[in-house]
Formats: structure tokens, C-alpha cells, sequence
């Protein structure tokens, strides 16, 4: 998993809970690196599921919420880190829909190690957008709370819903509409 | 939390900071290495490619002399004994050994381009542009074309290339004609920074927007080789020149109104790499 998830969970986990919830993660997962990713690198994934999964224990939560609220978070800070990326679609709906034929491919030039999830689009309305995501990592909450989080940023009158097809977050459809 | 519970884990983070910014120098110097590997590879691969082009469309002129001499040969000796079709074929031949002749040569143009050391001189562009325009000469006669050229400054380049370069775009603004309107050819040129920009203006069919990149690239032709003759090289061969001199080249058009090329060049003081 790219290091930038690994470096800005932390920074989110410290800005959110402090930094003792920080180390006391660390203290539990006891990864090999002693917690000392950089946004260059690629780690286990399985470790950031464990920090996850402490933090969901720590501040009883469920991970999936936890994972949304990062997947929102993570989007605020790509915003600032790449605005040329998120700036070439005028809304959420068109950068949704461009993630996997423009983003990821853009992702994949700075981070050519990246494993990212697919995106099928059975669905292209106006003002409508089903996102079918497929991934080998339970990761689909995560998912959730980017789109969020893209949604919040454009300031889009939309709202999302996901449906697990998998039961295990490695299949889920979301379907973006317009808010009720 | 107060201060001494909190310094002993300040001291943690920091200590983590510091172990993730050696890593990510490795990193990074690991990165710089095989970037430098591949770059240097890369090189190599287009210079024995540059060289295959050479060797190939050089060696690949020979023979096709040999065709030329003897068809010409035939068409002198033993045209008259020819029945129509035979007459009719042996022309045919002639037409093709001319096309395949003249995308040897440019070919080995543009081999040649990408091979020839620049070195930066003041160039008079007044004179560049009569050079080039004396080349064309029979072609602009052929089409009646009219060529306009305003005051003109001095750049920085290869002379050679630079004729080269203007020859193709004065050469397409004669051949690109709407039917029944003799082709006017406009070269003018104003300085633009430290570089000078030059357009050459045709009062030709133009370009359609979505073309107006793909015409830049290697091969990439528009029309029917009948309607107009060209081997597709020659735009190329014009981004390549305009490249080797630091400098960079576009097209401003609308379909049935013209086109007009603009070329930006080093200005007199400047040069390139």
C-alpha cells in the first residue's frame, strides 16, 4: 500500500486523537519498520487493517466508520497535494467517472508500485453515477468516504450509497445521486 | 497531557521522522539511479535505431537507383514496341520508385536532423527563406504560388536545418491549395521574448482543429496521396528541426480559411541545446 496512505492515517490519527493514540497504535501493531513510512514507499496493507482495527477498539467505532472518515480526510489532502488532478474535472460526478480511465493512470506515473482498486461504470446519467468497485482488499468503506469526501469538495448537491456485493468490502456498488 | 509526559513521545516521533527521511532518501537515490540507468538506455536505443534509419533508407537507395536507370532505360529503348498496358505499367513503376525515392530522402532528412551537431550561429533568416525558396522554385511555378516575405531578423541555429525547415512549410503552403485559388505563402516574423517567432501563412484547404496536433507526428497523413502527394514526414521532420533548436512549433487554422504555422526560434543573442 502506498506510503502516503501510511503517513497521512498517521497524521489524521494524531490530529484527530493526539499523539499517544499514535503511538499507542504503533505499540500494537508493532510493525517492522517502527512506524517509519515515508510517502515514497509501499507497506503491507495488512498493517494499516491492524492500526485500523486498534483505532476502531481505541475510540469504539466500527472500521468501517473509521475507514470512511479516512477515505474523507485522505481526499482533503489530495486536494491540497495534486489540485492539478482534481481541478481538471469541473465536478464530482465528472472526476468520479474519470477515476479510473485518468486518475489511476495519473496515480500510477508518481507512484509506479501502486495497487489500486477497478472501477466499472454500469451506469453515466447526467447528474447520476453508479461506480461498481472491485478490489482484492477490504477497502470498500474507504472507497466510501473519498467519494465522500470528493463530493464535499466540489460542493455537489449529491448523495451516495453503497451496497456491499461481497460482504467482505471487496465488491460494492455505489450509486451517486442527486440529494433527495 | 502535560510537557514530561508528552517529550518522551515527541522524542519517538521525531526519532521515526528521522529514520523515514533516510528511507526515503535511499529511496530516492534508488529511484535517481535506475532513472539515469533507463535514460541511458533509452539513448542507446535511439541512437542504434537513428542509425538503423540511416543505414537502411541509404542502402535501400542503391537499388532503387538501379530500378530507376533501367525503367528509364525501357521507357527510351523499348517504349515504342510496348503494347498500352505494358506502356501503362512501366509508368506506374516510374511513379513508385519516385514516391519510394523521395521518402528515402526524407527520411535520411530526417535521420539527418537528429544527427547533425548545432551549433548556434547568427543566422539572416532574409537569406534562409530565399535559399528555401529558391529550392521550391519549379514547385512554385508548377502551382502559380505567390510568395510574400516581410522583414525578417536574424535568429540563432543551423543554417542548413533551418532551410530545410522552411522549405517544407513553404513547400506545404504551395501544395495544400484550394482548387482554383493560386497558393499565396505569407512569411513575417516578430520577436517574442528572447526567441523569434516566425509565421508562415498559406491562403490554403486548412487544417481541422482536431488534426491540428496529429499532423506533427511521424507518417501521419490527411489526404489521399493522389489529391496531395507527400510521404507524411515532412511536419515531423519540421518538429524535429524546430526541437534541436530549443524551440517549438504550432498550427492556427480553420478548415477552407489557411493555415498559418508558427515557429519559435532562438532570437540572435540565444541558443539551445
Amino acid at each position: 500500500m502506498m506510503g502516503i496512505v501510511f503517513t497521512e492515517f498517521f497524521d489524521m490519527v494524531e490530529h484527530r486523537h493526539g499523539l499517544r493514540m499514535s503511538e499507542q497504535l504503533l505499540d500494537a501493531v508493532a510493525p517492522a519498520n517502527e512506524g517509519a513510512y515515508t510517502a515514497v514507499g509501499n507497506y503491507d496493507h495488512q498493517d494499516m487493517m491492524r492500526y485500523v482495527a486498534e483505532l476502531a477498539r481505541d475510540t469504539g467505532r466500527s472500521v468501517d466508520m473509521i475507514l470512511a472518515e479516512f477515505g474523507e480526510y485522505l481526499f482533503e489532502v489530495f486536494v491540497r497535494r495534486y489540485p492539478g488532478l482534481i481541478e481538471s474535472a469541473g465536478s464530482a460526478i465528472e472526476f468520479l467517472g474519470s477515476v479510473e480511465a485518468f486518475i489511476h493512470v495519473e496515480v500510477v506515473k508518481l507512484y509506479p508500485d501502486a495497487e489500486l482498486p477497478h472501477f466499472e461504470y454500469p451506469v453515466r446519467e447526467q447528474g447520476r453515477l453508479v461506480m461498481v468497485y472491485r478490489s482484492s482488499r477490504w477497502l470498500a468503506p474507504f472507497a466510501l468516504g473519498l467519494i465522500r469526501g470528493c463530493i464535499a469538495h466540489f460542493g455537489d448537491a449529491l448523495e451516495v450509497r453503497m451496497t456491499d456485493l461481497s460482504e467482505q468490502g471487496t465488491r460494492a456498488r455505489f450509486e451517486i445521486t442527486p440529494v433527495a | 497531557m502535560n510537557e514530561s509526559d508528552e517529550l518522551p513521545l515527541l522524542r519517538r516521533k521525531l526519532a521515526r521522522e528521522r529514520k523515514a527521511r533516510e528511507e526515503a532518501e535511499t529511496l530516492l537515490e534508488a529511484k535517481a539511479r535506475e532513472l539515469h540507468e533507463r535514460n541511458r538506455e533509452l539513448r542507446r536505443s535511439n541512437e542504434e535505431l537513428e542509425r538503423f534509419a540511416y543505414a537502411a533508407s541509404h542502402d535501400l537507395r542503391a537499388p532503387l537507383r538501379t530500378i530507376a536507370g533501367f525503367s528509364d532505360l525501357l521507357q527510351r529503348k523499348e517504349a515504342a514496341s510496348m503494347s498500352d498496358s505494358g506502356r501503362e505499367f512501366l509508368e506506374l513503376i516510374q511513379e513508385a520508385v519516385s514516391q519510394m525515392d523521395n521518402l528515402i530522402e526524407d527520411l535520411l532528412q530526417f535521420s539527418r536532423a537528429n544527427r547533425v551537431e548545432v551549433n548556434f550561429e547568427p543566422i539572416d533568416l532574409a537569406e534562409v527563406i530565399d535559399d528555401a525558396s529558391d529550392r521550391l522554385r519549379s514547385l512554385i511555378e508548377q502551382q502559380s504560388a505567390t510568395i510574400e516575405v516581410g522583414p525578417l531578423p536574424q535568429v540563432s541555429g543551423h543554417a542548413g536545418l533551418l532551410t530545410r525547415l522552411f522549405q517544407n512549410l513553404i513547400s506545404n503552403g504551395c501544395k495544400f491549395a484550394r482548387p482554383g485559388v493560386p497558393p499565396v505563402v505569407r512569411i513575417s516574423a516578430a520577436p517574442d521574448g528572447d526567441q523569434v517567432c516566425v509565421r508562415v501563412e498559406d491562403n490554403g484547404i486548412g487544417i481541422e482543429p482536431e488534426y491540428q496536433e496529429q499532423i506533427f507526428q511521424m507518417f501521419a497523413r490527411l489526404h489521399n496521396a493522389d489529391d496531395y502527394p507527400g510521404t507524411g514526414i515532412g511536419l515531423a521532420l519540421c518538429t524535429r528541426i524546430v526541437e534541436r533548436h530549443s524551440g517549438r512549433i504550432d498550427v492556427v487554422s480553420q478548415p477552407g480559411e489557411g493555415a498559418t504555422f508558427r515557429v519559435w526560434l532562438p532570437g540572435p543573442a540565444g541558443g539551445g541545446s
